[in-house]
């Protein structure tokens, strides 16, 4: 029983990575990772690493794919976004994926260790006590590296950098339509 | 070791090179810089497949620092895809294309 979960979980996980990589619309890639994000959260829980899977599924499932699924939708505007042209021909990146499953292949069978399998257990509270204790520094960076994001972001889609870096792409904003700009200086004041 | 599947290290371990295989394949062969953020997230994901699989299946007694490494690797792909997101926004907004042939020169 457990190894037909399994089986179907692992399944579903390889399944919706080769949907990413195969599929010509960028929608039905998005939605094949999503598949796979959620399927590859079961395969945590099977490693008993219930925190984890949780993380992965609200962090991944709820911020990354919805963040990819906007940006998606938002850039829609450019001419053949549901098509992805390759970038080089396809037996090329075939050739270079076949070696590196081949070489990892020959890892796994060459490599002779002995593995033991752990007991099954709530993983939370010691991954708490070892982010307050042992692996403090990397909470706090990890902590830096957010607040980094979050300003990084910001000034990357400030309006006015966006706005010195293209001054003839939008004469509506700067030669004056007196519409456009009250509608626009009224959005701002809200 | 056991006859299992699921209690197998090695199962986990070839699920992980397929799903990193099919990233590294999405990276390779898109020109759109959405898809090339999918796949790098796929590879990611390997790699936490990866840290977990090596935490549970071990000789000690329990530890779950492979977990840290996890849930580093989770919140620095958070972090990675909204900056990259952002950035291709910002040139969505001039340029009106996501395509890496239109964004090939770095001023104009």
């Amino acid at each position: 029983m457990k190894d037909a979960i399994f089986i179907m979980v692992a399944v579903l996980a390889v399944g919706g990575a080769v949907l990413t990589a195969a599929s010509q619309s960028i929608i039905n890639a998005a939605l094949g990772l999503l598949l796979s994000l959620m399927s590859v959260a079961a395969l945590y829980v099977f490693l008993n690493a219930d925190f984890v899977a949780i993380s992965q599924i609200l962090v991944y499932v709820g911020g990354i794919m919805v963040l990819l699924l906007f940006s998606i939708m938002l850039s829609s505007g450019a001419s053949d976004v549901m098509k992805n042209n390759p970038a080089m021909k396809v037996f090329p990146a075939l050739v270079t994926v076949v070696f590196f499953i081949g070489l990892a292949i020959y890892a796994l069978k060459s490599a002779r260790l002995e593995f033991f399998q752990g007991e099954y257990a709530a993983s939370t509270r010691d991954i708490g006590h070892l982010f307050l204790k042992e692996y403090v520094l990397v909470f706090e960076l990890i902590s830096v590296l957010i607040v980094v994001m979050l300003v990084g972001a910001g000034v990357m889609l400030r309006k006015e950098l966006v706005r010195k870096i293209s001054p003839g792409k939008t004469p509506d904003a700067s030669s004056g339509a007196p519409g456009v700009k009250n509608q626009s200086t009224q959005e701002e004041s809200k | 070791m056991s006859p299992l599947l699921s209690e197998n290290p090695n199962s986990y371990l070839i699920i992980a090179v397929l799903i990193f295989a099919a990233g590294m394949f999405t990276v390779l062969t898109r020109k759109n810089i959405l898809a090339i953020i999918m796949g790098i997230e796929l590879m990611l994901n390997a790699s936490v497949i990866n840290f977990l699989t090596f935490s549970f299946f071990r000789q000690q007694t329990t530890n779950y620092s492979g977990h840290i490494f996890a849930i580093s690797i989770i919140v620095l792909a958070a972090a990675e895809a909204v900056v990259a997101l952002s950035i291709l926004l910002a040139i969505f907004q001039q340029r009106k294309s996501v395509m890496t042939d239109d964004i090939s020169d770095m001023k104009g």
